[in-house]
């Protein structure tokens, strides 16, 4: 499996902010990577370094299909957070455009934009305009757009975000097919259910700078924590004063007790005093969620 | 370069598919017709319901006048009752007046024609009418002959002619309306632009362009596409003008464009287009919302408009110190040399390419200077950029 791009300790700096801060990661041939950060973590000037959009002032960024200097575009396909199409112009018309943009055959751009249009439900519609559209339509053909010149990289920024559940479902679908033909996809978002169901491994970024970086699986285990649930009248009780407690948070009657490594779930249940009023419990592995949580509140990088 | 006429080719199939732009092509000549007769044709339709004008008159004039005043749409008549009467009688009449000739008018080289009601009807004719029987009284009454008098009412011609511009004067008229044209056209093209960055960031589409051109190409392709749909317009305009004129005042308006100057005339009306052009698609791209411009931004809208502040002193003097400078001043060059071009036989090589080398410079500075506006300003959403925000992008 080759790797499709590689980014070598990228920095960006607008005025005296430090955006990207060496920044390292690999997308390989055939894999879903996530690129996760909160808001103002630096993920898309990242991605707009990769397209050429902006260059880095430091770093380097290869491509299987050439390097940053002499970028193949046609070769990268890209969904924008900033979603939008022109909206006077009709849906085909657009989506030629945008092929020749990016110097695909015109009469194989129009098939493939009949077969796509189809399977996301918008077969017939290839003459209307955008402005006739709903929202959730009009995205569809922006990601018609980003994956119809059969790109090597696709860029997707907050793909599922505005898409009903049907369509979600025929997306995740599609990219499981672009993977399986050997095409690298770079997915940034927040929904961590989502990313944490199709991508193979991540890169998490904060403040411009990694924090977490590998396999899905491999970092799961490495914050492998169990978390505690209890719903019950327990606003007296004061868990974060027991032993092997990291963090504790509270929801009306839901408290969340987050344990550390160091902790045996059977010892911590046969613990609990008599006082600690049980309506329900449960006990998970800490997820995606709950370590992006951790990130953008900072406790991630000191626990690293 | 092939991104560039991908893009221009994509502005152009737009602009020709949206129908505001075709009607703006067809409609601009028809508006700019309509705006210019349709004042005077109402003033008519007023002036056509006709004045009554009663006259006192003590001097033996109102038999002259009579004869004409059907052809000047007023209805005249003598009264020879007392004034106070007459007052009554037409206060608050609208369209009735009175006038008073009596010696106190040939003393004083005064008269007035008191309307009953309100507004102001066109009178020249009648006044001139008038003014010359007056005079002629004047004459008579200090014992000239007649024949004497006729002499001395009879008006002189006088002209301004020019030797450097012997010949027929619609040969210098005409390109320099057809200057006034290209330049009416270049800044109806630069604001066009200004407006398709505009929308191309309201529509969220500049970072999928630019994921996938340049930004360079995209205004290349921008400032290529918007020339041709200018030129488009321009001819549009210029093939309605010269049906009208060929066939409503028989004057052959190509022929008279055919001249050595035309193509000097094209260039500097390219050029300038270009300057304008890449200046006003830069501030197009720092504009998030045209409603919340800033003032800066607003000025540099109205470079285009600048030539026009050469037009009166050119014309009194195209070779003169304002029109020189005019020339060699980037930002109204282009202006003031079709004008000059169009009403100057005395030019110079030297006038003429001097001033073409200083455009191109700017020119090229220009352009590269908006390419760098241009680059960050597409990206920027949500706000409009301010000075010292521009001023940071040129520097970098």
């Amino acid at each position: 499996m080759g790797t499709t791009l590689t980014l070598h300790n990228v920095c960006k700096t607008f005025g005296s902010t430090k955006i990207v801060d060496d920044v390292s990661f690999a997308v390989n041939e055939g894999e879903i990577f996530g690129l996760l950060g909160p808001n103002g973590a630096g993920k898309t000037t990242t991605i707009r370094c990769i397209l050429g959009i902006i260059y880095p002032d430091d770093g380097r960024i290869d491509f299987s299909f050439g390097s940053a200097s002499h970028l193949a575009r046609n070769s990268i396909g890209y969904l924008p957070e900033e979603r939008g199409l022109y909206k006077d112009v009709r849906v085909m018309d657009v989506l030629l455009y945008l092929a020749n943009l990016r110097g695909y055959s015109l009469p194989k751009a129009r098939q493939r934009a009949l077969h796509y249009l189809e399977k996301f439900g918008l077969q017939g519609r290839e003459r209307a305009k955008i402005e006739e559209l709903s929202k959730g339509m009009a995205q569809k053909v922006q990601l018609i757009a980003a994956i119809l010149h059969e790109p090597q990289l696709l860029i997707l920024d907050e793909p599922f975000s505005g898409l009903d559940p049907v369509s979600q479902n025929i997306l995740k679908q599609e990219l499981r097919e672009l993977t399986a033909q050997g095409k690298a996809i770079l997915l940034s978002g927040h929904q961590m259910n989502v990313l944490e169901e199709l991508c193979d491994r991540i890169f998490m970024m904060h403040k411009g700078r990694q924090v977490i970086y590998g396999p899905i699986d491999q970092i799961k285990e490495q914050y492998a924590d169990h978390k505690c649930t209890i719903y019950g009248d327990n606003a007296g009780v004061a868990f974060e004063h027991w032993p092997g407690v990291r963090q504790v948070t509270r929801e009306k009657m839901r408290t969340t007790i987050f344990l550390a490594k160091s902790v045996e779930v059977q010892q911590f249940l046969r613990q609990l005093p008599p006082q600690v009023d049980i309506k329900e419990l449960s006990i998970d592995r800490i997820s995606l969620h709950d370590i992006f949580v951790s990130v953008a509140q900072g406790g991630a990088e000191n626990e690293r | 370069m092939k991104d560039s006429l991908k893009v221009a080719a994509w502005e152009i199939s737009k602009m020709l598919k949206n129908k505001s732009f075709l009607i703006s092509i067809l409609l601009a000549p028809v508006i700019m017709v309509v705006f210019s007769a349709l004042p005077a044709f109402m003033a008519r339709v007023e002036e056509d319901r006709g004045l009554q004008l009663f006259i006192l008159d003590e001097l033996g004039i109102y038999e002259a006048l009579a004869p004409h005043a059907p052809a000047l749409n007023i209805v005249l008549a003598r009264h020879t009752g007392d004034l106070a009467t007459l007052q009554a009688q037409i206060s608050g009449q609208q369209g009735s007046a009175y006038l008073v000739l009596d010696q106190k008018v040939l003393t004083e080289r005064r008269a007035t024609i008191m309307l009953g009601g309100d507004g102001m009807p066109t009178l020249t004719a009648f006044n001139a009418l008038l003014e010359g029987l007056l005079r002629q009284v004047a004459l008579a009454r200090e014992g000239l002959p007649a024949q004497a008098i006729a002499i001395a009412l009879t008006p002189f011609s006088i002209e301004t002619a020019s030797l450097a511009q012997a010949g027929d004067r619609m040969a210098r008229v005409v390109p320099a309306l057809f200057g006034a044209v290209i330049l009416f056209g270049v800044y109806v093209t630069g604001m066009m632009i200004l407006q398709s960055a505009m929308a191309e960031k309201k529509d969220r589409m500049a970072e999928i362009i630019l994921s996938s051109v340049s930004a360079e190409s995209l205004m290349q392709g921008k400032l290529l596409g918007y020339s041709v749909l200018g030129l488009l317009q321009i001819f549009s305009w210029l093939v309605f003008g010269a049906i009208i004129a060929q066939y409503r005042f028989g004057i052959p308006v190509f022929s008279y464009l055919w001249t050595p100057e035309l193509p000097l005339m094209l260039f500097y009306a390219l050029a300038g287009y270009l300057l304008y052009a890449s200046i006003l698609v830069a501030i197009g791209s720092t504009i998030d919302d045209l409603a919340t411009t800033t003032n800066f931004q607003s000025t540099i809208m109205m470079i285009p408009v600048l030539p026009l502040l050469f037009i009166q002193p050119v014309i009194v003097n195209p070779s003169g110190i304002v029109a020189t400078f005019g020339s060699y001043f980037p930002l109204t060059a282009a202006g003031v040399m079709l004008l000059r071009l169009g009403i100057s036989t005395t030019m110079t090589w030297p006038d003429i390419l001097l001033p073409s080398v200083f455009l191109l410079l700017t020119l090229w500075l220009v352009i590269k200077l908006a390419g760098k506006i241009f680059r960050v300003g597409m990206l920027m959403y949500g706000k409009n950029a301010t000075p010292s925000e521009m001023w940071r992008w040129l520097s970098r």
